[in-house]
């Protein structure tokens, strides 16, 4: 990159920065964020103090610390950090790591800079987000991590461990795209690559699907002790340590035990980045190389992806798969029927599949093992739909955090504002309770042929009363998702897309958030669903159907007025409000 | 009819419009013409309930956008300049999309009428995506007809249009006013605007600089007696002019 160029990204990088911290600054004057900061600011400043990061006597480490710096925690985390990354190289998840701006599109792509100068500004401006992240991890998660090391040890640690990530994303989408414009040659030239995935792919693939198993041997143990002892013994196996060797250098110093231990560690993980460093750009020389020797045909594509550029990578819509929709009736329902299209065609069933792979295999595992099958279908079942409970709103996001930035459009719309925000909420919580609801009768039914079912009455109750406690969970979940996003747009990623690791600390900040409100929510449905059961104690299989009813119904209610409070907010705001977010 | 009264909005310290009022009877076209921040965008973007004024009322066929948001919005159709597309309904799901929001029962038939007029028959299972960016305003002016709107706010109308483009939305514009559409329309076109609108306000910083026909504003400043519009334009919008209203 020559001077002029490199000078003026990094006066965009910085300009933008500053910008950015003066525009937050002057949203402080707005109430409603200037609480939200005293409360955020608030919670760090005692999660400062109580963790000794100011200087303070350390506290005891905490049971998370215990586990992190636990040898079964080292030897599985190498593991599973090949199993996070394995997406990238199979879906299309990671094209989303290379992708630009409109204006930087618009004003960086025509402009004389190159294609690795891009990319180096993309890798620049990328950690920005992660230093947020990383200083919201070690502020939420204190001595948990890196315990006996000093927190800076593990912010930067962790900071190695996240850019490498997103460098390993980079490349892997620099793979992909290469391979889309340019078929086998672009696969030859990236065999290296290729084979190590594969090579990792298959280690990591072999250990959990049969030396796991067969190191473990039965064990008087439960299922689970039996697993993790068979899965760390397969996996402290040397020629599987070398081959996960380079996960376990770029883990390494994020969980160091001590400050000695530390800086070995530092050593190895930042030699691992560099070569990621060097493998992304790399490829990218090696992407114009090929460029310049291919034919006329080739150079005029070339010239497009140029245009183009790495935007926005196109999805395959499945556009055939639609829902009917009458001309007649409430209009509201017309936005979840828009929003469900949305849902039906960026669904990947590939990301789907690699989802249940594992606790699949651990159900066929755990079933195998205790010679129980229905009792491990029906646990991991209902595993899946808690995970999906907890975490599935971060993921489905068809409804206004997705909108927002149509904000235009839906206020021209003649619905009441209070009907917007309940279409929406619906829009992302339906689909998911429905899902949840699935899974859960699936685990009902094979709980009810295992060898320990249930009393059929209550297994009855709760199967038909299941739907309504999870679409008032659900809604629940919904309601204070799209919540934060309109009253706080500027605090929240609004589109599609969830971010990727850098913005790990957000999100686990969003979670907290979360956790902290429903909690608060389910208080009032949980104390009259038990009063009322203590008071009539009706027998179990009515105190079943009318607790999950009741407590449906008053969550129900409680979103309903909080559906009322952000139609007002909704009406109120602005599209520059959510613009300059 | 729209009515607008001492309309106002407050940006800070920045007031965007300040005092206007006007309004536009069945089968009239406006413009509003101004120079660049003049407030015209401000303006269309308080009558279509987008945004909330800081002073003043908006009436949309008998009903106040703020106080009586669902009726008046049930009457008119905003098309920005910069068409807002959903990325994943295609040409026609977006015209099923919009026949549900106003509950047009005859939705096929208007739509096919609307849709071969506009050129885009053969787009119907396109994805925004796949349009170019004339082909997507001729689609958001697609949804904002499908309803039959009593009140039209047009901003920019013909930005990304052919010349083919240009000369049918022209006509379909006099042909709602002449249906009995009160029309509102901001652009910087003057011919387009010395056309099709029977009035005109010109905004300079926010505030009505001249209110009325072409032959009215000559008529009140006789210094621009023969001039063009684009003459009239420019005295009254240049510093140091003066309002007339």
């Amino acid at each position: 990159m020559t001077t002029a160029p490199a000078g003026a990204l990094a006066y965009l990088i910085a300009r933008t920065m500053r910008n950015r911290i003066i525009s937050m600054a002057k949203r402080l004057r707005q109430p409603r964020y200037a609480i939200g900061f005293v409360f955020v600011a608030g919670y760090f400043g005692l999660m400062v103090w109580s963790t000794g990061l100011a200087g303070r006597s350390p506290a005891p480490a905490t049971p998370a610390a215990g586990l992190l710096g636990g040898d079964t925690f080292r030897i599985i985390a190498p593991a599973a950090l090949a199993l996070f990354l394995l997406p990238y190289w199979f879906t299309d998840s990671a094209l989303l790591a290379i992708a630009f701006s409109r204006p930087e599109v618009a004003m960086l792509f025509p402009a004389p800079v190159s294609r690795r100068a891009l990319l180096l500004y993309k890798i620049v401006r990328v950690q920005v987000a992660t230093i947020i992240s990383v200083t919201i991890i070690v502020l939420l998660w204190g001595r948990g991590l890196a315990p006996g090391a000093p927190h800076w040890m593990a912010a930067i640690g962790l900071f190695t461990l996240f850019a490498t990530m997103h460098l390993h994303r980079m490349g892997a989408a620099l793979v992909q795209v290469a391979a889309i414009r340019h078929g086998r040659s672009a696969l030859k030239r990236n065999w290296l690559s290729q084979l190590v995935g594969l090579v990792v792919t298959a280690t990591v693939i072999s250990v959990i699907a049969s030396q796991g198993f067969t190191a473990a041997g039965d064990s008087p143990a439960g299922p689970l002790t039996t697993f993790l002892n068979g899965l760390t013994a397969a996996l402290s196996q040397p020629w599987v340590r070398v081959v996960l060797s380079p996960f376990a250098l770029v883990v390494a110093p994020a969980f160091a035990r001590s400050a000695t231990e530390w800086w070995p560690a530092f050593a190895g993980a930042v030699g691992v980045l560099a070569l990621h460093l060097v493998w992304v750009l790399r490829s990218h020389a090696a992407f114009e190389e090929a460029a310049a020797e291919q034919s006329t045909k080739l150079h005029a594509m070339i010239e497009q992806f140029r245009k183009r550029g790495f935007v926005e990578p196109e999805r395959k819509i499945k556009r055939r798969l639609t829902i009917p929709l009458a001309p007649g009736g409430h209009p509201a329902v017309a936005l979840v029927w828009k929003n469900s299209l949305n849902f039906v065609r960026t669904f990947r069933p590939l990301q789907l599949a690699m989802m249940l792979l594992v606790p699949l295999a651990a159900a066929g595992y755990f079933g195998w093992k205790s010679g129980d099958v229905h009792t491990a279908v029906a646990g991991i079942s209902a595993l899946f739909a808690l995970i999906l409970l907890v975490a599935g709103g971060t993921s489905v996001r068809n409804d206004l955090r997705a909108d927002l930035l149509n904000l235009s459009s839906l206020k021209t719309m003649p619905l009441r504002g209070s009907t917007l925000v309940l279409a929406e909420v619906a829009s992302s919580a339906l689909p998911l309770a429905a899902i949840q609801c699935l899974l859960l009768w699936v685990a009902a039914l094979a709980l009810q042929m295992s060898r320990t079912p249930m009393p059929s009455s209550e297994a009855l109750a709760l199967v038909a009363t299941l739907p309504f406690g999870l679409i008032g969970l659900n809604l629940l979940g919904s309601t204070i998702r799209n919540g934060v996003a309109l009253v706080f747009p500027a605090w929240v990623r609004l589109g599609a897309d969830g971010g990727g690791i850098e913005t790990a600390g957000q999100a686990m900040l969003g979670m907290l958030v979360m956790f902290v409100a429903v909690v608060g929510l389910l208080v009032v449905p949980a104390g009259v669903t038990l009063a009322l059961v203590l008071l009539v104690r009706p027998p179990p299989a009515v105190a079943t159907a009318v607790g999950v009813v009741l407590g449906a119904a008053v969550v129900v209610a409680e979103c309903h007025v909080a559906t009322l409070w952000l139609g007002r907010v909704l009406e109120r705001t602005e599209p520059s409000a959510v613009a300059a977010s | 009819m729209i009515v607008v009264r001492d309309l106002a909005k407050q940006y800070g310290t920045l007031r965007a419009i300040d005092a206007l009022s006007f309004a536009v009877q069945p089968g009239e076209v406006l413009g509003l013409v101004g120079p660049n921040g003049a407030g015209k965008t401000t303006t269309l973007r308080c009558l279509s309930g987008i945004i909330a004024p800081t002073v003043g009322t908006v009436s949309l066929g008998g009903h106040d956008i703020q106080r009586d948001p669902v009726p008046a919005k049930r009457a008119l159709a905003f098309i920005p300049d910069e068409p807002h597309l959903f990325d994943y309904l295609t040409v026609e799901e977006h015209l099923r999309f919009v026949a549900r929001l106003y509950n047009v029962v005859d939705a096929d038939s208007r739509a096919g009428q609307l849709l071969a007029e506009l050129e885009l028959s053969d787009k119907r299972t396109a994805m925004p995506e796949e349009l170019s960016r004339g082909m997507k305003q001729k689609l958001a002016i697609a949804c904002g007809l499908l309803h039959s709107p009593s009140v039209l706010v047009l901003d920019e109308p013909l930005t990304g249009l052919d010349p083919a483009g240009m000369r049918r939305m022209r006509a379909t514009i006099a042909g709602r006013a002449k249906a009995g559409a009160a029309v509102v329309l901001s652009s910087h076109l003057l011919h387009l605007v010395e056309e099709l609108c029977s009035r005109i306000l010109i905004l300079r910083h926010g505030r009505a600089v001249a209110y009325g026909s072409i032959a009215d504003i000559v008529a009140a400043n006789p210094a621009l007696q023969g001039r063009s519009l684009e003459d009239v334009f420019i005295a009254l919008t240049s510093s140091g002019a003066v309002s007339n209203q």
